[in-house]
């Protein structure tokens, strides 16, 4: 865990937060990546600039989303809420996957004037959010949130002591790296989505990081937060209506191809 | 209709690390400038006024290098112009001698010159 880096310049210390650096470096990839999806699906280079301009619109308003959703999550009461709103206290990827997603429609809705070749942007944006939240999932990591629960198998890390695993479960505590499980589970996902089945890649990630994401949500030590007081944490809620978005996207499909075998 | 567009990708990564660099910078040149006020035997609303001014400076010349970091290619010249903004922004926070702030400084001041300079294209 390296939260920070210390830079020396001219006997000047800077510090770098390792966590905003990997979320640049996924901005950064995300965005070159997504020249390349572009050229490999065959998309004109204004449509690759119109799409990266929705994307921009999406991730700003996704960042917000992602804010808002941590607070909605920890609610205590109302003036609380009020009072807090203005103040950061930490972000949910699910939330801003849900609001930036969101976003995108409505943008894309609003510049193209209706939903035709949504499903080829979606497809061409996919592996670069899947490569983004990669590092952000090692930048995870390295600030030290979004750990695990407390083990003493051979996957147990040890957190330094004042880091958030060791203020809630002690010092000296190995903790599941969750963030680490998640990155190399991306990682395979943007490989097997990218080379195997990029003109479905929308589908995949929904698919299968809901699956995912429902199962590892069992082996995270933070606090979840709640919603809607259900058995389920936030997370594990937004993942199975990605399942059931991925479903009913693959059944829309698979009809399509049937009428069409029908000669209907 | 034929546009002009850009074909480097310096200015975006050259923007966008600018623009996430700068954002922990602004919450330092906030601590700074606050600190400062303190020593200069301001009151504490003033210190506060101060420092929450120098973190909003921030934030701002920021998030103006990621988007016209990202925008660059589509429109080179007006993002240029842009990241120029986000540099001179990002520049008034350097009186709180953060030397984090000069890096961004000199990532967005980068970042808007190749943004100018870079090689272009016509597409239909």
């Amino acid at each position: 865990m390296v939260p920070f880096f210390h830079l020396t310049i001219f006997d000047m210390q800077a510090v770098i937060s390792s966590y905003n650096l990997m979320i640049g470096i996924g901005i950064i990839s995300g965005v070159l990546l997504l020249q390349r999806t572009s050229k490999k699906l065959q998309m004109s280079k204004s449509q690759d600039d119109a799409l990266l301009l929705i994307l921009l619109g999406s991730m700003l308003i996704g960042f917000i989303s992602a804010v808002l959703f941590d607070k909605i999550y920890h609610y205590n009461n109302f003036q609380n809420f009020i009072s807090d709103l203005t103040k950061y206290t930490g972000m949910t990827f699910s939330g801003g996957l849900l609001g930036g997603t969101t976003a995108f429609l409505v943008i894309y809705y609003c510049v193209n004037k209706g939903f035709d070749g949504i499903m080829l942007n979606l497809n061409c944006a996919a592996p670069s959010v899947i490569i983004a939240h990669f590092w952000g999932r090692i930048g995870c990591f390295l600030g030290g949130c979004c750990f695990g629960k407390p083990t003493n198998s051979i996957l147990g890390v040890h957190f330094p002591d004042g880091s958030l695993a060791s203020q809630l479960y002690g010092n000296g505590s190995r903790i599941i790296p969750v963030q680490l499980i998640e990155a190399v589970f991306l990682a395979i996902l943007f490989i097997f989505v990218y080379y195997l089945f990029i003109r479905h890649s929308f589908v995949c990630y929904l698919l299968f990081y809901g699956v995912f994401r429902f199962v590892i949500e069992n082996f995270r030590g933070d606090d979840r937060g709640e919603l809607f007081q259900t058995i389920f944490s936030p997370s594990q809620c937004i993942s199975i209506i990605m399942v059931i978005i991925g479903g009913i996207i693959v059944f829309r499909e698979f009809r399509f191809k049937w009428k069409q075998a029908d000669g209907v | 209709m034929s546009k002009v567009r850009g074909t480097s990708n310096a200015p975006i990564v050259l923007g966008i690390i600018g623009g996430v660099l700068g954002l922990p910078s602004a919450v330092c040149s906030g601590a700074c400038a606050a600190g400062l006020s303190s020593i200069a035997d301001a009151s504490t609303t003033t210190s506060t006024a101060a420092g929450n001014t120098f973190m909003i400076l921030g934030l701002i010349g920021a998030i103006l290098g990621i988007i016209f970091g990202i925008t660059s290619k589509r429109w080179p010249i007006p993002s240029g112009i842009g990241l120029l903004v986000a540099t001179v922004i990002s520049a008034i926070t350097l009186i709180t001698f953060n030397i984090l702030t000069l890096i961004v400084v000199i990532l967005l001041l980068l970042a808007a010159i190749f943004s100018f300079v870079q090689k272009k294209e016509t597409v239909e």
